[in-house]
């Protein structure tokens, strides 16, 4: 309202506004969390059709019917077809599905604790550092013992948590204020672009072809053993948070009135945070650097369902989700026959519908 | 029902921002702390609230209340209105129950957050979001939710900074009558010394960060405290309505 309306209006609340003040009067709070979570399914249902695309569509051309089949019979079903289901599309998928969710969550939550709408997963450098440590690890050609096709996603998440617990260690210094958090979380992204770019120029050719695929992102490095582990990385940082929801929805005031309420504002931030590297770290480790998903999915989220962590954070995770498996869609229509990285094409999926979200002015942004 | 301050001190690290304040604040009415900038109102506020390191005694009812209790039994409602949040006016008032909300919220918790924003004449807004609010509404906003909370002791930092004057007088209002119907103690730090001498029924005037005077309107706002405490040469007489009115003159030479 501006600051010309009348004492009335002001007291009233009887001028114009995002709803009109006869449809808020009839309305109840049960109302609101129930069309709410209506949101919430119909998102649900959307992310689901999207999954079943994503794994009818391929570049091996199957029909639908065998597909459904594999699905329902891989006993019955041709044993290529099979294992093009099973072993590719399914864990292609599974993964899309699981780092979109990821993205969706950390974003949200990094959003909410640094109190910035710009802020996503990516923002404190830990993409960066997981980008540098899989560039070392390739250009070195480092390969662990027992867990040769692990190596990559090992050096990546190990360089990740470095890069959080530099992070964490300023931060920690200085109260972990948001401020701080931003400051030196920009200073260890630039550093460890650096030392990317410094790995990309030292190796041949053929090397640097490699780290540029894996920083890419891409969908096609998943298989059955990092979809478990990623799933067990998700499932852990969802749920990790789950107390906290009111606490965080709390934090949205500012951090004073967060305080004035019994929030503990310092050790909500340091829970977050570690949930945030994690989440993010086990995303950017398996299948490499993929943008704009943590930082446009919670802004759609928070436009369809609100503040309330309660149902904000598992709408972010289902939109993240949707872009990605959307993205996924797209990349393997862009060029019949190939699989175009995913991370080239995450922002083509959302962007058309944050734009439309925009536009509708009777939404609130941030 | 009182609240007794006893050698209170506080601050922020090294720094001491209140250095030994002791005072007695009686229930039902609304008392009001005045004081220069920069001289401890809000730390006062924040410590009596438990929320800066403090030493010193603070009881209710002649209990001492540590610091943990403190931030349970009082209500402390920042300075700042700035809040920008698409929080839902229900949701945010909601808030001042955190310790009760879970997945699930008890049914009665949105009923009777419903009563005190129809009790301030705000029930409309319930579901409209904080950042589409003006200064005004969103200070009733945060006042429901601090009486939401059911506080012993209400405090209020500067809760009429940047309203007009409607809105001055709905808020000071709403926190006297609310103060006298629950018979609470209610603490609001304020600048403007016509509204304070208005409203409270008592006033603590804070100095250097201790307590330079205590009492009734007539007894603290003096033109020689006002002269010592704020350097300011001032007029004060009393209106035809039996309140003060107190004109600032010049800076004190």
């Amino acid at each position: 309202m501006n600051a010309a309306a009348t004492d009335k209006d002001a007291l009233s609340g009887a001028s114009d506004g995002p709803r009109s003040p006869g449809a808020t009067h009839r309305s109840s709070y049960r109302g609101l969390i129930a069309r709410r979570m209506t949101i919430l399914g119909a998102a649900g249902t959307i992310l689901a059709v999207a999954c079943f695309a994503d794994i009818l569509i391929g570049p091996a051309f199957l029909n639908v019917s065998d597909v459904i089949g594999a699905l329902l019979q891989p006993d019955s079903a041709d044993q290529t077809t099979a294992a093009i289901v099973h072993i590719i599309r399914l864990p292609m998928t599974c993964m899309a599905l699981l780092v979109g969710a990821a993205l969706g969550i950390a974003g949200t939550h990094m959003q909410t604790i640094l109190g910035n709408p710009l802020a996503s997963p990516y923002t404190l450098g830990f993409s960066a550092a997981g980008g540098f440590g899989a560039a070392t690890a390739i250009l070195l050609g480092i390969s662990f013992p027992l867990l040769p096709d692990l190596t990559v996603p090992i050096a990546a998440f190990a360089m990740a948590g470095l890069a959080a617990f530099t992070v964490y260690g300023f931060a920690r210094l200085r109260g972990m204020s948001a401020e701080v958090m931003v400051l030196a979380g920009i200073a260890t992204l630039f550093l460890f672009q650096s030392l990317q770019s410094m790995a990309q120029y030292l190796a041949s050719p053929e090397v640097l072809q490699q780290i540029v695929f894996w920083l890419f992102g891409s969908m096609l490095k998943a298989n059955w053993t990092n979809v478990s582990i990623t799933a067990v990385i998700v499932l852990v940082g969802a749920v990790a948070l789950i107390p906290d929801l009111w606490k965080l929805t709390a934090l949205r005031l500012g951090d004073d009135r967060a305080t004035a309420i019994g929030v503990d504002v310092r050790r909500l931030r340091m829970k977050v945070f570690a949930v945030v590297a994690l989440l993010t770290a086990g995303a950017v480790s398996f299948v490499g650097t993929i943008g704009f998903v943590g930082l446009v999915a919670p802004h759609i989220a928070r436009m369809l369902v609100g503040e309330d962590q309660r149902i904000l954070v598992p709408m972010a995770a289902v939109t993240g989700a949707a872009i990605l498996v959307g993205a996924s869609i797209i990349s393997k229509l862009l060029s019949p026959g190939t699989v175009v990285p995913i991370g080239i094409v995450t922002a083509v999926i959302g962007v058309p519908f944050l734009y439309s979200l925009i536009l509708n002015r009777s939404r609130r942004l941030w | 029902m009182t609240l007794t301050i006893d050698d209170l001190e506080a601050g922020y690290g090294a720094l001491r921002v209140i250095t030994g304040a002791s005072a007695t604040v009686p229930a039902g009415d609304l008392t009001v702390l005045i004081g220069p900038n920069g001289t401890g109102k809000s730390t006062f506020l924040k410590a009596l609230a438990g929320l800066v390191h403090a030493t010193g005694r603070v009881s209710v009812h002649g209990i001492d209340l540590p610091a943990e209790q403190r931030r349970k039994a009082i209500a402390y409602m920042p300075q700042d209105t700035g809040a920008s949040s698409s929080l839902t006016v229900l949701e945010v008032v909601l808030l001042g129950r955190l310790r009760s909300l879970g997945l699930s919220v008890p049914e009665i918790l949105p009923r009777e957050a419903l009563l005190l924003l129809r009790r301030f004449g705000i029930e409309d807004l319930q579901h409209r979001t904080l950042d589409a609010l003006s200064g005004g509404q969103r200070q009733l906003v945060f006042l429901a939710q601090a009486l939401f909370r059911e506080p012993q002791v209400l405090l209020l930092d500067e809760p009429t900074a940047a309203l007009d004057l409607r809105h001055q007088l709905v808020v000071l209002n709403a926190v006297r009558e609310h103060a006298r119907a629950h018979g609470i103690v209610a603490i609001a730090a304020m600048h403007d010394l016509g509204l304070a001498a208005q409203f409270a029924s008592r006033i603590i005037c804070l100095a250097s960060g201790n307590v330079a005077a205590a009492g009734t309107s007539r007894e603290v706002l003096t033109e020689e405290r006002l002269r010592s405490v704020y350097g300011v040469e001032t007029s004060i007489a009393e209106t035809p309505t039996g309140f003060l009115s107190i004109t600032p003159l010049r800076p004190c030479a």
